[in-house]
């Protein structure tokens, strides 16, 4: 039960932008290329399934019942925010942190600060386009963006 | 009600970086917190080659993702004002940097240590103002975040005095980094009012917003000469 939970974390992540193949390295793409063809049966069901498991997931961690930390805190690997993605979803550091800095056109007040060391460890930089699929109005993490007008 | 925009056309900007000298004096800067920076670089394939110069200030947007994660986690230090002005709270930042991670312009700027101009030498008369002296906005805190506020100190002013309809024309009442643009490529103003210089150059130049796919609908505008916006 908890492999194909698993199983079904993994491809919400893939299809929801907040992991990809290329960033993580994992085993998530298809055998074949699916080029251009519609989902099947099975993966319409397995991807409700996952949407169920993260929503579960994303409710237990506003209720605090999962065992994800009280410390707000970026610097660290063991605050919320790093536990959450890293642990609870087991999202790989690649999957976020993909790259060494921005390019060069890419408009980002921060972007100096890329690469960034801490404590002797390259922090490669993050896309926040990574974000949206989770942490839009109406997807199943806490909404950051695209909020509909009320 | 008046809501406050700022346009910025790059197509003007040469990249002299007054805005953010002035912007850094104005709002008491200190090193590796600045609130306005340029992001400088090439496009197009030689011969025909452009260099874009593009500042960046905080974005006030109208539906903040930085505001959303604060509020997320029950911190509530940020807020946005009747005139759609932003402002972080440096008595309730917690320093976590949610606001950070979640603004998509990377403008929230993480504080770490309240560090002098001038390293091991007297502080400058300009540091030595005692905080009380200062606006509540320039009364910085290690260890909490802090960005542009669209000179709320001197908006406020003309609130108060009732001259809402000076700002953008003078300069006591509009935001520093928008005066002292000598090819006037920058313009603040009401974007309420059709009338107002500012709305009058997003319709005429079809100034844009940045990275629209996140919703958060900033109050920047840019009239833009590529780049990956």
């Amino acid at each position: 039960m908890k492999k194909l939970a698993l199983i079904g974390l993994l491809a919400a992540l893939a299809a929801t932008g907040c992991a990809s193949d290329k960033a993580t390295g994992t085993a998530t793409a298809p055998a074949k290329p699916a080029a251009a063809s519609e989902p099947s049966k099975a993966s319409l069901v397995a991807g409700s399934a996952t949407s169920a498991v993260l929503s579960g997931l994303a409710a237990s961690v506003r209720k605090g019942t999962a065992l994800v930390g009280g410390e707000y805190s970026l610097d660290s690997e063991e605050g919320r925010f790093h536990r959450i993605h890293a642990k609870a979803l087991g999202m790989k550091c690649t999957a976020c942190h993909a790259n060494d800095s921005y390019p060069e056109n890419f408009l980002y007040l921060r972007k100096a600060e890329f690469p960034m060391y801490v404590d002797g460890e390259k922090v490669k930089a993050v896309n926040r386009a990574m974000c949206i699929g989770c942490h839009s109005d109406g997807s199943v993490a806490t909404p950051f963006y695209n909020f509909t007008k009320k | 009600m008046a809501k406050f925009v700022r346009v910025i056309d790059t197509q003007r900007c040469f990249g002299c970086r007054s805005c953010v000298a002035a912007c850094a004096v104005e709002n008491h800067f200190t090193p590796d917190s600045p609130w306005n920076t340029m992001v400088e670089y090439e496009a197009g394939t030689y011969p025909n080659v452009a260099r874009n110069f593009v500042t960046m200030n905080c974005m006030h947007c109208e539906h903040p993702s930085c505001k959303a994660a604060c509020d997320a986690i029950g911190v509530h230090a940020i807020s946005k004002n009747e005139f759609g002005v932003v402002l972080i709270d440096y008595d309730k930042c917690i320093g976590c940097q949610y606001c950070s991670t979640t603004c998509p312009y990377g403008v929230p700027q993480y504080n770490a240590e309240i560090k002098q101009l001038y390293p091991g030498q007297e502080k400058t008369p300009y540091e030595a103002i005692p905080a009380a002296e200062r606006s509540p906005l320039h009364r910085k805190k290690a260890k909490t975040v802090e960005k542009c506020t669209f000179c709320w100190h001197k908006l406020e002013k003309a609130v108060v005095a009732g001259k809402m309809d000076q700002i953008g024309k003078v300069p006591e009442y509009t935001p520093t980094c928008d005066l002292v643009c000598p090819v006037q490529a920058r313009i603040f103003g009401d974007i309420d009012d059709p009338t107002s210089p500012v709305s009058a150059y997003i319709a005429k130049k079809h100034a844009t917003q940045l990275k629209k796919e996140f919703g958060t609908q900033p109050q920047v505008y840019y009239v833009l000469n590529g780049g990956d916006y």
